[in-house]
C-alpha cells in the first residue's frame, strides 16, 4: 500500500503547489479575520476532493490494470484511498492548527474550542463525504461518477432547506456543538461500511 | 568463430549450421575437446529460435561430431574427424556417381561434367 | 515446472464477442509470439492470464501454480507491459523506482538504473515529456528490474520505429538467456516475432488457429503461386487459403503435401496469418 500511496502522492505533485498556495493564502485570510472557518471550509472541500483527484489520474492514465497485474490486490488499492484521505485530512487539521497558532500570536487570543470546533467539524465532514462519495466512484468510474457528486452535495443543504421551510428551526449553538463530539461514533462505523462495500465493488470490476 | 546463414537459402537453417560446425570440425579450426557456444547464445547472437539451434546440435550429436554435456555444454567429440571425412567422402562420391549415370545417358562428356562442377564450386 | 503458462479450455463470454476453449503452452526457456488482428482476443487472454478479468471456465497456470489461488505470488515473478505507459504524467523515472521499490518483494533499483543508462532514459524529466518510445522502454525498464521469470507484453512494440523495436528485441533474447525464463508477446508486427520467436500461436475471432514451432511453420507452409486451371487440378485438402487475383492464384499450402513441380515461395508468418484468416478455400 505505501506504495500506492507513493504514487497517489507523486501525482498530485503539480496540484500541490496550488494547493499549497490555497492554503496558505487562506490561512493569512483567517488569521486576519481572526475566523478559521473559511480557512476550514476551503480544507474540507480540498481533503475531499484529492483523492477523488488521484482516482481521475487512475482512471486516465489505466494505473488500476497495470497495478492489478502486480502484486496488488483490489483490497489494497480501495485501502490506500481511503488511507490517503484519511492523511490528507490530518495534514488539513495540521494547517487549522498553523492558522491557529498565528491567530495567537497576531491578537494573543486564544480560539482555542473554536480551533478545536472547526477541526472536528473538518475531520467529520471530510470523512463522511469521502465515505459517501469513494464508493460511488468505485463504482461508476470518476468520468461518470462525476455527475453523481454533485447530488451528494446538493441533498443534505437541500434537505436542511426544507426543514427549515417547513418550520423546523436548526437546534441551536449548544446543541450543535454536542453533535459534532458525538459524531465520530457515527463516522467511524461509517467509514468502515465505506470500505467494505467499496472492496466488493472493485472486486467485481473488471479491467 | 564464423557462422553465416541465409534466409533465402533453400537449406533449412538448422541444416545449414550443422554443416557449418561440421566443416569447421573437419578443416580443424574446431578441435577436439574445444567448447561450442551455448544453444542459446547461439540463438541470440543469430537472431533465431532456440529450437533451430537446439535442433543443429542434436542432429550434430547424432551424427557422431559433438558431445553434449548438461550443465557444463556441448564439445567437439573426440571421434575420429578422419573416419568422418571418410563417410562424407563416401557420400560425395555417391552423389557424383548419380551425376555420372545422368551425364552419361544424356551424352555428356566428362570435361563439361567437371566444367559444371567447377561452376558450382564457384557460385557457392 | 516444464511449462511457465498453461491455459486449458479458457472460455470467456462478453456481449457480442466470445472466447471460445483457448489452450496455450508456453515451456520455459521460450518466447511465444501472439498474433492475431485487432479485437481477435490477444488481450482478452492476456488480462485472463494476469487476473484482470474473471474466465468463465477453464484453468490457468502460471510457474505451475493456479493462477488465481496464487495470484500475489505469482505475479511478484511477472514483468508486465502493457501498450501504453501507466504511470503518472507528473511522474519521473526516479519517481518510477521509488514507488516499485515499495510493491514488489525483489525490486532490484540498480538493475533498474542500469536499464535506464541503457536506454538513455533521464532520471528526473517527467514522463508527460517522454516520447511514446521512452515511455515503452520505461515500462520495459521497470518489467525486468524486479527478477521477473515471465514476461507478459500486450502490443508493447506497436507504434514504435524499427530502430527501438530491435533494441528491445535485444533485450528480450538476452532474458531468455536464462533458460528458467519466458516471454509472451502479442503482437501484429509479425517481422519482429519472425527473427527470434519460437513458438507462434494465431488466434482469431476468439479461438486458436494453431499453436506451433515457429520453425516447423516456415518449413512447413509455403505460397503457391499458379494459374487458376492449375489450380483446380489441387487437392484442395493441403489448401488454407487462398486468394485469386486477375492473373492467377495464391494458395498457402503444406510443402510436403503437394505433388508436382510448381513455384512455390516461402511463407513469411504474416502469410501464414493473412492467408488463414482472410483467405477462404474456394
Amino acid at each position: 500500500m505505501k506504495g500506492l500511496i507513493i504514487k497517489d502522492l507523486f501525482a498530485l505533485r503539480k496540484q500541490g503547489k496550488m494547493i499549497l498556495m490555497i492554503a496558505v493564502f487562506y490561512t493569512i485570510f483567517s488569521v486576519f479575520t481572526k475566523n478559521i472557518s473559511m480557512l476550514g471550509a476551503m480544507i474540507a472541500l480540498l481533503c475531499t476532493m484529492m483523492p477523488i483527484t488521484t482516482m481521475s489520474f487512475d482512471e486516465y492514465c489505466k494505473w488500476d490494470r497495470y497495478a492489478l497485474a502486480m502484486p496488488v490486490s483490489g483490497k489494497t488499492i480501495v485501502l490506500s484511498k481511503y488511507v490517503l484521505g484519511l492523511l490528507l485530512t490530518l495534514a488539513g487539521l495540521v494547517v487549522i492548527s498553523a492558522a491557529s497558532i498565528g491567530i495567537v500570536i497576531i491578537t494573543g487570543e486564544m480560539p482555542v474550542s473554536d480551533a478545536l470546533f472547526t477541526c472536528f467539524c473538518i475531520g467529520v465532514i471530510s470523512l463522511a463525504l469521502q465515505s459517501v462519495l469513494l464508493p460511488i466512484l468505485f463504482k461508476f468510474g470518476v468520468e461518470k461518477g462525476r455527475f453523481l457528486l454533485l447530488p451528494v452535495f446538493l441533498i443534505p443543504a437541500a434537505v436542511i432547506f426544507l426543514l427549515s421551510k417547513l418550520g423546523f428551526t436548526l437546534p441551536d449553538a449548544q446543541t450543535l456543538k454536542m453533535l459534532a463530539y458525538l459524531s465520530p461514533a457515527a463516522v467511524v462505523p461509517l467509514i468502515i461500511l465505506s470500505v467494505f462495500i467499496s472492496i466488493g465493488i472493485y472486486s467485481k470490476k473488471e479491467f | 568463430m564464423d557462422i553465416i546463414i541465409s534466409n533465402s537459402n533453400e537449406k533449412p537453417i538448422y541444416d545449414q549450421i550443422a554443416s557449418q560446425i561440421k566443416n569447421l570440425i573437419m578443416t580443424g579450426e574446431l578441435k577436439t575437446g574445444d567448447a561450442l557456444p551455448s544453444m542459446r547464445l547461439l540463438a541470440k547472437e543469430l537472431r533465431i529460435s532456440v529450437i533451430t539451434t537446439k535442433r543443429a546440435y542434436e542432429d550434430l550429436e547424432r551424427d557422431g561430431f559433438i558431445e553434449s554435456v548438461t550443465g557444463k555444454g556441448s564439445f567437439v567429440s573426440a571421434g575420429n574427424t578422419e573416419f568422418l571425412r571418410e563417410q562424407q567422402l563416401r557420400i560425395v562420391e555417391g552423389h557424383l556417381q548419380k551425376a555420372v549415370d545422368a551425364a552419361k545417358m544424356s551424352g555428356i562428356a566428362s570435361d563439361e561434367l567437371i566444367e559444371i562442377v567447377s561452376m558450382l564450386y564457384r557460385e557457392d | 515446472m516444464e511449462n511457465v503458462l498453461e491455459l486449458k479450455n479458457v472460455t470467456k463470454a462478453y456481449d457480442g464477442f466470445m472466447l471460445h476453449d483457448i489452450n496455450i503452452i508456453l515451456p520455459k526457456g521460450c518466447i511465444m509470439g501472439f498474433i492475431g488482428e485487432n479485437g481477435a482476443g490477444k488481450s482478452t487472454t492476456i488480462k485472463l492470464i494476469l487476473n484482470l478479468i474473471h474466465r468463465d471456465s477453464g484453468e490457468i497456470k502460471v510457474f505451475g501454480k493456479e493462477n488465481i489461488a496464487n495470484n500475489l505470488e505469482i505475479k511478484e515473478d511477472i514483468g508486465v507491459v502493457f501498450d501504453e505507459s501507466n504511470f503518472p504524467d507528473t511522474m519521473n523515472a526516479s519517481d518510477v523506482n521509488v514507488v516499485m521499490k515499495n510493491i514488489y518483494k525483489k525490486w532490484d533499483a540498480p538493475a533498474f538504473f542500469s536499464y535506464l543508462t541503457r536506454f538513455s532514459l533521464p532520471l528526473k524529466k517527467s514522463i508527460k515529456e517522454y516520447s511514446r518510445g521512452m515511455k515503452m522502454k520505461l515500462s520495459i525498464a521497470a518489467a525486468l528490474s524486479h527478477h521477473a521469470k515471465l514476461l507478459i507484453l500486450d502490443e508493447a512494440t506497436s507504434g514504435l520505429d524499427p530502430v527501438v523495436r530491435d533494441e528491445i528485441l535485444d533485450v528480450f533474447l538476452e532474458f531468455i538467456q536464462d533458460e528458467e525464463h519466458a516471454v509472451f508477446i502479442s503482437s501484429h508486427i509479425t517481422s519482429d516475432l519472425e527473427k527470434a520467436a519460437d513458438y507462434i500461436t494465431l488466434i482469431h475471432n476468439g479461438q486458436i488457429l494453431f499453436s506451433e514451432s515457429k520453425d516447423e511453420l516456415l518449413d512447413e507452409y509455403g505460397v503457391l503461386k499458379c494459374s487458376a486451371a492449375d489450380y483446380e487440378s489441387i487437392d484442395k485438402e493441403i489448401v488454407f487459403g487462398c486468394r485469386k487475383n486477375t492473373f492467377g492464384v495464391e494458395a498457402l499450402i503444406k510443402r510436403k503435401a503437394l505433388r508436382g513441380d510448381y513455384i512455390v515461395d516461402s511463407a513469411s508468418i504474416e502469410d501464414i496469418m493473412l492467408f488463414r484468416i482472410k483467405g477462404e478455400v474456394k
